[in-house]
């Protein structure tokens, strides 16, 4: 403590440094360590990651695991069916080998299926989501940046994207080009979810590009641009160094909310015959093969269904969550 | 004949002796049952007239009340609903309503039997089978009243030779025997369109009667005579690749609106006079098609009362299961032969399946049970071993003649197919494209090929077509098969009637190979089958038949580019609200529409 001694006579004040202490609270944290306590605290948000987590695990590792349990998506069991209505015995075929039961008519081992379907459902997902971000982000910040007639002209083509069907057009395009079997070294079930990948990014880019464009539009007349600019920052720098920093917020939490966006345009796309074609599993094409038949064996339908579910809510979850910790605005 | 690629309606028309010397004609068809006894129930012999197959062999609700609509629903529309352009089986069988010719089939279940239409009587014929007379009834009239005339015949017969417009009906079993073809099987005589001072001289009309001279010995012209294909025409109402929006009626109903793609109605025709008429007694006063783009809603509107039947067969897995699984429903169904066979086609026209050797790996691992399974399993029909259905002259049970045997089983015989691949060079296997429509049970016979394949290393790749083109331009057409690299293609076949032209001429015979449109999609050209097939139209007994039939069978199976796997069988079901229910060989074992009327009248 210091004296409370009134300072009257010449003698300097001393002051006992050793017991005065700087709270630690007060040294300055990132922005990254602030959003990262947030979103700590938001349990669901945490659950969500965790299954993200869980499922692209799941999805690297999905041959190991078939190995290790001695199943495999494309092996036929049809001696288990009932030859006369091709259906599985009792609960969808469950069984100690079939834990999640087998697909009628050709008996195909549902989790073996579900699992590989993971690898494409998501890989799908994730590669198109990454394609529709690059898209977006340089043409949003380009069409918010330098505003004028680029502006005018890049958002009215976000304007067509966003406008077109894009279920109708997803599968008008894949009628036309769907026969490709080969390109380049690719081919088989990489060059299906190659064309996927463009067609669902291509289509979903607008969404972002709109984000992107508003953001820049308000960043653009903070002061630390006129600053940047006044010590003689080109527009390249100012792009690249002192804007794009600045919306790292915004991209990674539209990214991870249009994961799941993704994941169901991939389904439905599988789902009306366009998307994978046999033998390979997807969530969506289990689905339609199953809703026929839903009825009389449920279990099929049931997992791929719930695989979809999961996903998309553990993305749409975490998502929020992200966005929620990143907005310095909400009040937390 | 029936192209339906999902489907195979046949046309079993049975060849009772017929007045004249035709006699060939004594071919027994078993009913609908068909031949092969298999697990399947196709071979039952209830004579009661409920339950599971009754309707086979006897009529299930006879009764005579009139009034009421009956309902029909559909999952797909027809390919034409002009006689010279329609192919469906279901689709003739829906033709009984507006479309009559000179000769037809009784309205009764099981064997076909032969009789005049609108002739007066069974035809004179000369005893070489070239020159055919009949005779026309009188008090024939169009749905406008006009009469039906003798010219009406000869143009409809003309119409079929604008073989560039109606390339999809059966008229290729009339453009070489009434006109001089070429090499290629190109008639000399071009249609009324594109000749229209002409005509087709070969047939001779009267007030009353028309010949027709044939070019060439044709024995089973009556069998001909009694397909829509060939019906009058009136010249006046004639619109060419229009006319299926409206065919002029001559039978008991008439159109009254057509919604391509979504719906039909017929209503009575006025003009019909039923004393003309032996073969039609019909019931109802109004007939509905529906067409619907999703085949389960007709079955859940069939369990809802809306819909009283399927026409085109194509009865779901989720409906046929509930009815295999509940003996009330069960007690309600048939599952008839239909006289088809559903096979894979092998192209020798895309390597490496140029090679014999390569073609017959594909037939040796094939898994038959899982494709039957695909189909729907057990009541789909018999595993097949050839071609040549039951109720064929020269068919032979899979145990007799199997010259492919694919296991004991027929699960796939891995060491002859890996044998063969040696044989042709490949060890490893290689990749191939099939050719199918998906949908359905089309998706789950491709899945099961693959599977069974890449057991020896053939990598199957599905290459995706349109219901509208596949027969037509996709697999129908030589040139489009070897540019899309198709190696194996996903078909099914009926006959128009059951005699060995009937079945095989469209689907081997070197004459049928065309540009675009063609049914023998692998372009198979075999002196072996060409011949088999005269010796088996001239034949004047069944012993003959059967040679040349068995000639015909082992030279289609020697080529190795038809892989039947499958004689299919039809699964129908019969709502109680129907009467006069059976199922006849007349009408490609489906019902017999014409005859159908409903129990309340309404």
């Amino acid at each position: 403590m210091s004296s409370t001694t009134p300072v009257e006579s010449d003698e300097p004040l001393i002051v006992d440094v050793d017991v005065i202490e700087v709270p630690p609270e007060i040294a300055g944290r990132s922005l990254g360590q602030i959003a990262w306590r947030r979103l700590r605290r938001d349990k669901v948000a945490m659950v969500g990651g965790i299954f993200i987590i869980l499922l692209i695990v799941t999805a690297i590792l999905a041959p190991v695991i078939t190995k290790i349990l001695g199943i495999d998506p494309y092996d036929f069991h049809t001696d288990l069916l009932d030859p006369e209505t091709t259906f599985p015995p009792g609960t969808g075929g469950i069984s100690g080998e079939h834990w999640l039961g087998i697909e009628p008519v050709s008996g195909r081992d549902i989790l073996a299926r579900v699992l590989y379907g993971a690898r494409i459902s998501l890989s799908i997902a994730i590669l198109a989501t990454i394609v529709s971000v690059l898209i977006g982000v340089v043409l949003g910040s380009i069409a918010g940046f330098f505003g004028g007639k680029t502006d005018t002209v890049i958002s009215r083509i976000m304007d067509i994207f966003l406008a077109f069907p894009v279920l109708l057009f997803s599968i008008a395009l894949l009628f036309v080009f769907g026969n490709v079997q080969q390109l380049g070294p690719f081919t088989g079930v990489t060059v299906r979810a190659g064309l996927l990948v463009v067609i669902i990014g291509v289509f979903s880019w607008a969404y972002i590009g709109r984000v992107m464009r508003g953001q820049v539009l308000s960043l653009r007349e903070k002061e630390f641009i006129d600053a940047s600019r006044s010590l003689g920052a080109g527009n390249g720098r100012l792009l690249a160094k002192e804007l794009l920093p600045n919306l790292m917020a915004p991209i990674l939490v539209y990214t991870t909310l249009t994961i799941p966006t993704n994941i169901l345009t991939e389904a439905a796309l599988s789902f009306l015959g366009v998307g994978i074609q046999e033998p390979d599993p997807s969530w969506g094409k289990m689905l339609s093969t199953a809703q026929a038949t839903v009825q009389i064996d449920p279990w099929y339908m049931l997992f791929p269904g719930l695989a979809i579910f999961i996903s998309v809510l553990a993305f749409n979850l975490f998502g929020d969550g992200l966005r929620d910790a990143l907005d310095p605005k909400s009040l937390r | 004949m029936r192209r339906r690629w999902n489907k195979v309606m046949s046309r079993t028309r049975r060849a009772t002796l017929l007045a004249s010397a035709v006699a060939l004609a004594s071919l027994t068809l078993a009913a609908c049952g068909g031949s092969g006894g298999s697990t399947s129930s196709s071979s039952a012999t209830a004579s009661s007239a409920t339950g599971f197959n009754a309707a086979v062999t006897s009529i299930v609700n006879a009764s005579d009340k009139t009034g009421g609509t009956l309902r029909l629903g559909a999952s797909g529309d027809c390919d034409s609903w002009d006689g010279a352009n329609q192919y469906y089986g279901w689709c003739w069988d829906v033709g009984r309503l507006y479309s009559r010719n000179l000769l037809g089939f009784k309205a009764a279940p099981g064997a076909a039997q032969f009789t005049p239409d609108m002739a007066t009587d069974l035809p004179k014929v000369n005893s070489d089978f070239t020159s055919w007379t009949f005779t026309l009834r009188d008090g024939l009239k169009w749905e406008d009243g006009t009469p039906v005339t003798t010219a009406d015949f000869k143009y409809g017969m003309e119409r079929l030779f604008a073989t560039d417009i109606f390339a999809t009906g059966a008229g290729n079993y009339f453009t070489c025997i009434l006109s001089t073809c070429d090499a290629s099987g190109v008639p000399a005589y071009k249609g009324p369109y594109a000749d229209p001072k002409g005509g087709l001289n070969n047939i001779v009309i009267t007030d009353k009667t028309i010949t027709y001279n044939l070019v060439k010995p044709q024995p089973e012209f009556n069998w001909l005579m009694a397909l829509p294909t060939a019906g009058p025409v009136k010249q006046s109402a004639d619109k060419g690749k229009l006319y299926t929006l409206h065919p002029l009626s001559d039978g008991p109903f008439k159109f009254d609106t057509y919604q391509p793609g979504k719906s039909v109605t017929w209503v009575r025709n006025p003009n019909w006079d039923p004393a003309t008429d032996p073969i039609r007694k019909p019931k109802v006063d109004k007939v509905t098609l529906t067409i619907f783009a999703n085949p389960d809603d007709i079955d859940q509107r069939v369990q809802a009362g809306d819909i009283d039947l399927v026409a085109d067969g194509s009865i779901q897995a989720t409906f046929q299961t509930k009815i295999l699984t509940d003996p009330t429903l069960k007690a309600q169904a048939d599952n008839p032969n239909s006289g088809g066979v559903r096979y894979l086609v092998v192209f020798q026209t895309v390597a490496p399946l140029t090679n014999a050797d390569c073609r017959k790996a594909v037939f040796y691992a094939i898994n038959k049970v899982d494709l039957r399974l695909a189909r729907g399993g057990t009541t789909a029909g018999d595993i097949a071993g050839s071609m040549t259905p039951g109720g064929i002259a020269g068919h032979e049970s899979t145990d007799a003649y199997n010259p492919y045997p694919n296991g004991a089983d027929f699960k796939g015989d891995v060491t002859k197919a890996k044998e063969a691949l040696t044989a042709c060079g490949q060890p490893n296997g290689f990749t191939v494209n099939m050719a199918y429509v998906p949908g359905g049970k089309a998706d789950k016979v491709l899945a099961a090929a693959q599977a069974a394949l890449a057991k020896v290393g053939i990598i199957v790749k599905p290459l995706a077509g349109e219901q509208a083109s596949y027969y037509s331009t996709l697999i129908g057409s030589p040139a489009t098969v070897v540019s899309k690299n198709i190696g194996l293609a996903q078909a099914g076949w009926g006959y128009d009637y059951p005699s060995v032209n009937g079945f095989f001429k469209s689907i081997v015979s070197t004459q049928a190979i065309k540009p675009s449109g063609t049914s023998n999609y692998a372009s198979l050209s075999s002196p072996t089958v060409d011949q088999g097939l005269q010796a088996a139209s001239t034949a004047t007994s069944t012993a003959e038949a059967e040679t040349a039939g068995k000639q015909v069978n082992h030279g289609v199976m020697d080529a190795a580019v038809y892989l039947p796997y499958l004689w299919d069988n039809e699964f129908l079901y019969r709502s109680p609200r129907l009467t006069n229910v059976y199922c006849a060989a007349g009408t490609q074992n489906l019902y017999d529409y014409v005859s159908l009327g409903t129990t309340d009248g309404k």
